[in-house]
């Protein structure tokens, strides 16, 4: 009986191991200004456009969004479409930012915002951006902005924007 | 062609309600209804100063005024200071029902003393005839009407401590001396309007 227990303890102990190592290994947090995020995504895409969304784990209306964008990176060829996230919490909230990935499911690169120089942070991805949360912009290989929006906008919204872009000729992008 | 004029014409008003207002533009909704949370109802003409009116929008929710609120009394009081009225405006409609509903207002005034009109957007008709697109985000105009400066309270939401560039108090000591400001259009992240 003794026995029993132990292994199963040792099983569960290796398991919760085993998922902590994937969960830490699959997702990276970068914490980022946004000329660091401009130089990341330059040096590291390879796509014809890349959407950039900005939430937060407090923003009702970025968290309802955030599956659909998710779904988008499979969608499309990895060499139309990059998908960045940047998170906007405070650095009280990374935690919150962590578990929330997790909870969605997502790997890879993400990003959360240095904390501070909010409206330089505003006006790099976006002159006409008021600051609202959540926002989103589709810019080209060169990070030049061709389309962006604020507020939630559904899954038609956000595939059609793609497409527009996609479907343009090279020269004009 | 009678559709096409129509859709043009929708596609355009739309367009204009969305624009938001720019340094030096007239103040618009002067007479709409505002709901205080003393039942009261007011204008922002009832509420403007000799030197002028501000209005923020705001709410009961969001991180960010909830962080910068502990500034809103102090606002008031250099508003009266400098001779201009203060409102603080609810414009979230979509939660008008619920998180931001009159009774949630006044707990929620009560909670923070705020020592202010804090009023209800119904529709948010106001926010949408500015162009507001996110709270906090300030609309102080001068004696004349005319927009004097727009966007954030200061450059730190998190500490009024560690508050580098006092934007709008700033702002708010140049009307009240009729004195120019240099920066009169400033940003901050913020929660989008509920509209």
């Amino acid at each position: 009986m003794i026995y029993i227990s132990s292994m199963r303890l040792i099983f569960l102990l290796l398991l919760s191991t085993y998922q902590f190592r994937c969960s830490t290994s699959d997702l990276e947090i970068k914490v980022v200004s946004a000329d660091e995020l401009f130089v990341d995504i330059k040096n590291n895409n390879s796509s014809k456009i890349v959407l950039v969304n900005i939430w937060s784990t407090w923003c009702i209306p970025c968290i309802e969004e955030f599956p659909y964008i998710v779904d988008l990176e499979k969608k499309y060829k990895n060499e139309d479409l990059m998908v960045v996230f940047v998170s906007a919490d405070w650095d009280e909230n990374s935690q919150a930012v962590y578990d929330f990935l997790v909870s969605e499911e997502v790997t890879g690169i993400h990003y959360r915002k240095k904390e501070g120089n909010d409206e330089n942070f505003i006006n790099e991805f976006s002159s006409f951006w008021s600051g609202a949360l959540p926002f989103t912009g589709i810019y080209n290989k060169d990070m030049v902005l061709k389309k962006y929006w604020e507020g939630k906008k559904d899954e038609d919204f956000f595939k059609s924007s793609i497409d527009s872009l996609i479907n343009m000729r090279g020269e004009k992008l | 062609m009678k559709n096409i004029i129509i859709i043009c014409l929708t596609v355009l008003c739309f367009n204009l309600g969305a624009k938001e207002l720019s340094i030096g533009d007239d103040i618009v909704g002067l007479n709409y209804r505002l709901n205080n949370i003393d039942g009261k109802n007011l204008s922002i003409s009832d509420l403007k100063k000799e030197n002028g009116i501000l209005v923020i929008f705001s709410c009961n929710t969001c991180p960010w005024v909830v962080r910068w609120q502990d500034r809103y009394n102090s606002i008031a009081k250099t508003c009266e200071n400098n001779g201009v009225g203060f409102v603080a405006v609810n414009s979230n409609a979509r939660l008008h029902d619920s998180v931001d509903s009159i009774e949630e207002m006044i707990k929620h005034a009560r909670i923070n003393k705020y020592s202010f009109p804090y009023a209800m957007d119904q529709n948010a008709k106001l926010a949408k005839a500015f162009g507001a697109a996110k709270t906090p985000h300030v609309y102080l105009f001068n004696s004349d009407g005319k927009l004097f400066y727009k966007g954030a309270i200061d450059d730190n939401a998190k500490s009024a401590k560690k508050v580098k560039n006092n934007y709008l108090k700033d702002a708010l000591v140049a009307l009240g001396r009729n004195e120019k400001i240099e920066l009169s259009s400033t940003k901050a992240l913020g929660c989008s309007i509920k509209f």
